[in-house]
């Protein structure tokens, strides 16, 4: 049979409806916030609709974002150039424990830091501090502490890409100290400290956990308390206006600091040993850094446990969570892993105009914020089983799916596909298709080329995604809070209940589990991240 | 091998979109023949290679192998998978998570005596002790071996070499250049080399095409395509001539056997009249040192044994072999004298 044949390799068209499901995810919330809008629950009272209840929060949220990224900002630089560009003992050390914060989660970090600060926890008592250490600084701290792994792994991969030809013929000019910086560097890390502080930005205002844990009065907070009411419509469309700029923010930056990657030097710099003073100071923000964001939660946590053995506490099951949490992570990294698939093979192979539209949709859906998802996704489901009633058997069809676990793994796809995408991309784009081509001379059909060739060369990228994924899901908060089957609680959702229970042995003892074995996948993480 | 020409390729023209690649190109490859297919980077000769092996479609033209037409005007009646072509990249592209053995095994896995095969061809491409190895752990030429051995596996009635010694050294080049030459024929198996190293052309290839480079939005074509020996002392066109080697091109007017130009009387190969521009190769020139001749020398280059000098005279460059250990000065005057009869086109 005489056919068409296509220019270069282009992508199998059944993978363009899977890829605009995916993108098209987006649109769940904006129609839950539609529903919720249109179908005021009847058991909540319906006050009117109005964007007053949302400017100061809008303004505390940005407040919130501008001061962690400043503080984030400063000191992820300063331990990027420490790692990249000085030289000292235990810099190698100091460099990846630096990024184990990645695996905290931030609502078990907040939980720790308000227990222990409050007049009875162990700083408080040592600080004398009065009244709940709740509010707009704590988070400031909590989440510096959470987001400087982000900018300090950006600023070094930006410093590491620096030419050190042009630093070389800086100096042969005569430029030093704050003309070097001014010329050679400044220019170069400008792009990656624009991407990094509207990450951060993106990142805080996203963030549902520490704020809600300790209580700051932010708009993922306050959405998540009104997400059965009619308020839950202004706040979503609130977060989502309060967003959607960093959003295009980051997009736009990412492609400058993408570019500047092209003109990477393979030399190695000359790092400037440090002595003295310097070495000391540096070795005490290293400690303090790893210490506040690692090993104090840690020994926090297995203090609580041993608090509550030594009181015969009666602790909550922690078999059943473990295991909610290990098939809930595992399910859901399988499932966003194999959503990310067909977008970039797309993107990798397929010649279509305005393909790259393809990959901002992708990162548009996982950008929205938890909460939003969560909420938007859970007015959804109320929304269908109001107006569209499809009953199987006894029961709603919506209700089943819910209960099956259905809405929480899509709301699993939306929130992470971005990072199988960025996973999967590179691992596509690397694809020798000489090694398909040869196979196909060889005989090899599309099958056998795909699970003989293609499917070994992307098995460490996916392996990688997937251990990401898997971390990324097991720590989330807001959408397993949100949209859980009854009857299920895995540990993220153990710790929350705990805490707001005041629970501290079963904060610790489910915290400790989490805590270890997210900290147990970031080491891997970090070593294969090492050896890409 | 039952066919006599088993690769025929007749009036192929591609674009890439609004871009022109080649036009109206044919070409026939013999059974136990190689035809090297010589052009500049850009002039689309890959893209010719990879239209044969069914990885791009011409917009016209038609491509038969072994008898049957597998493409024909922009319709594919053979995939690549089934036309029973054997690949050689230059990076060789070799499954790196495959061993040696399975590498060499992938075209031929349903075959009952695969593993004699297997072990044929590693006696053969001299790496028998290294059918378990991973291809990472092998050298640059024990991966090309792998990768011939590979190809020719399955038995392709015509093998497609891209390039596929550029990444080596000058003798390995040499030697694994004479190892696929000696496969092939011993096979009786077709084959169509593409590079753009005019000596790897000359040396190896029974017969070469030219394809001229791209000038702008004009497509690349054909130039000639003969015996090397052809190619070279006898280049049709001003293009051919340069991609074939050395050559100073002198405009002039044909007088029957030789032509009149600004160096003077050449002698041509084939009696000319008329406007005409004669190409003078370095060893079909000498100098001869002279005081007040009409020559300058201007250029002078060691080659190891031998020189390229420069000489010129009136206002023409003209590059000569001098071959000898000891050459004149920079700047000797003499006399350029041609020693044998020249291509005029």
């Amino acid at each position: 049979m005489a056919s068409r044949v296509q220019r270069t390799p282009a992508p199998p068209r059944a993978f363009w409806l899977p890829a605009f499901l995916v993108v098209g995810l987006v649109l769940l919330p904006v129609v839950g916030l539609y529903l919720a809008y249109l179908t005021p629950n009847p058991l909540v009272p319906t006050p009117p609709l109005s964007m007053e209840r949302v400017w100061p929060l809008f303004g505390r949220t940005l407040a919130l974002s501008a001061v962690v990224s400043v503080s984030t900002l400063t000191l992820g630089t300063w331990l990027a150039w420490v790692e990249v560009r000085t030289d000292y003992r235990g810099r190698a050390l100091f460099a990846s424990l630096c990024v184990l914060p990645l695996a905290t989660p931030s609502y078990l970090l907040a939980a720790i830091v308000r227990e222990e600060m409050a007049p009875a926890g162990i700083f408080g008592r040592v600080l004398g501090l009065e009244g709940q250490f709740t509010g707009f600084w704590p988070a400031v701290l909590v989440l510096t502490l959470s987001c400087t792994p982000y900018v300090h792994l950006l600023v070094a991969a930006a410093l590491r890409r620096c030419p050190l030809a042009e630093e070389e013929a800086a100096r042969s000019l005569g430029a030093r100290g704050w003309r070097l910086l001014q010329v050679v560097w400044l220019p170069r890390l400008r792009p990656t400290w624009a991407f990094a502080l509207v990450l951060v930005g993106l990142y805080v205002m996203s963030d549902f956990g520490a704020v809600a844990v300790l209580n700051c009065e932010v708009l993922t907070w306050e959405l998540y308390k009104v997400r059965g009411g009619r308020d839950a419509v202004v706040l979503g469309v609130g977060l989502m206006l309060a967003v959607i700029p960093l959003l295009v923010g980051i997009r736009l930056l990412h492609g400058r600091t993408a570019s500047e990657a092209t003109v990477a030097s393979p030399r190695v710099f000359r790092r400037t040993p440090l002595r003295g003073t310097a070495v000391i100071f540096t070795w005490i923000v290293h400690c303090l850094f790893v210490g506040l964001a690692v090993l104090l939660p840690v020994t926090i946590l297995v203090g609580w446990l041993f608090d509550g053995l030594s009181t015969q506490h009666e602790f909550a099951g922690l078999w059943a969570p473990a295991l909610d949490t290990l098939v809930y992570a595992f399910v859901g990294s399988v499932v966003v892993l194999a959503a990310g698939f067909a977008p970039a093979w797309l993107v990798a192979r397929s010649k279509a105009r305005g393909i790259r539209l393809l990959e901002h949709g992708v990162y548009l859906v996982s950008a929205l914020p938890g909460i939003l998802v969560a909420v938007g996704i859970f007015r959804l489901v109320l929304g269908l089983k109001r107006s569209v009633p499809i009953q199987w058997g006894d029961e709603s069809a919506w209700t089943l799916l819910e209960a099956g676990g259905i809405f929480l793994i899509i709301a699993y796809v939306m929130r992470f596909v971005s990072q199988a995408y960025a996973a999967l991309s590179p691992a596509i784009q690397r694809l020798d298709i000489r090694q398909e081509e040869s196979a196909r001379t060889l005989g090899a059909r599309r099958w056998r080329r795909f699970w003989s060739i293609t499917a070994p060369a992307l098995a460490p990228g996916a392996f990688a995604a997937m251990t990401l994924l898997f971390l990324s899901i097991a720590k989330e908060l807001p959408i397993t809070l949100t949209l859980l089957p009854l009857g299920h609680r895995p540990l993220s959702y153990q710790v929350w209940t705990a805490q707001q229970e005041g629970s501290v042995p079963d904060v610790g003892a489910a915290g400790l589990i989490l805590l270890v074995f997210a900290l147990m996948l970031q080491v891997l993480l970090s070593r294969w991240r090492r050896h890409v | 091998m039952s066919n006599l020409n088993p690769v025929k390729v007749d009036g192929l023209t591609h674009a890439y979109g609004e871009t022109p690649v080649f036009a109206d190109v044919s070409l026939t490859v013999a059974a136990g023949e190689i035809v090297a297919v010589l052009g500049s980077s850009g002039s689309g000769k890959s893209t010719l290679l990879r239209a044969v092996a069914g990885f791009v479609a011409p917009q016209q033209g038609r491509i038969v192998i072994d008898g049957r037409e597998v493409y024909a005007d922009g319709v594919e009646h053979v995939r690549a998978e089934d036309r029973r072509v054997g690949m050689m990249f230059q990076d060789y592209a070799l499954f790196p998570h495959y061993s040696v053995a399975d590498n060499i095994a992938f075209g031929i896995h349903r075959q009952p005596d695969r593993d004699a095969r297997v072990r044929e061809l590693l006696a053969w491409v001299g790496l028998e002790g290294l059918a378990d190895r991973m291809p990472a752990a092998l050298s640059g030429g024990q991966q090309q071996r792998v990768a011939l051995a590979r190809a020719l596996a399955p038995r392709p009635v015509v093998l497609l070499l891209d390039e596929p010694f550029a990444n080596l050294d000058g003798p390995l080049r040499t030697s694994i250049g004479e190892d696929v030459r000696r496969a092939l024929r011993a096979n009786q198996t077709a084959a169509l080399l593409v590079t753009h190293d005019r000596s790897e052309a000359l040396g190896l290839a029974d017969r070469v095409a030219i394809l001229g480079p791209r000038v702008q939005s004009a497509p690349a074509t054909l130039l000639q395509f003969d015996a090397p020996e052809a190619v070279y002392n006898r280049p049709v066109s001003a293009g051919a001539a340069r991609l074939t080697g050395p050559v100073t091109l002198v405009s002039g007017v044909g007088k029957g056997e030789s032509a009149e130009t600004a160096l003077g009387m050449i002698p041509l190969h084939h009696a000319k009249e008329g406007a005409l521009t004669v190409a003078i190769r370095p060893e079909a020139a000498g100098f001869e040192p002279a005081e007040a001749g009409p020559g300058k020398l201007v250029g002078r280059r060691y080659l190891g044994g031998r020189y390229s000098l420069t000489v010129r005279q009136g206002d023409v460059d003209v590059v000569v072999d001098w071959a000898s250990d000891a050459a004149p000065a920079l700047g000797s005057e003499g006399r350029l004298a041609i020693l044998r009869p020249c291509p005029a086109f």
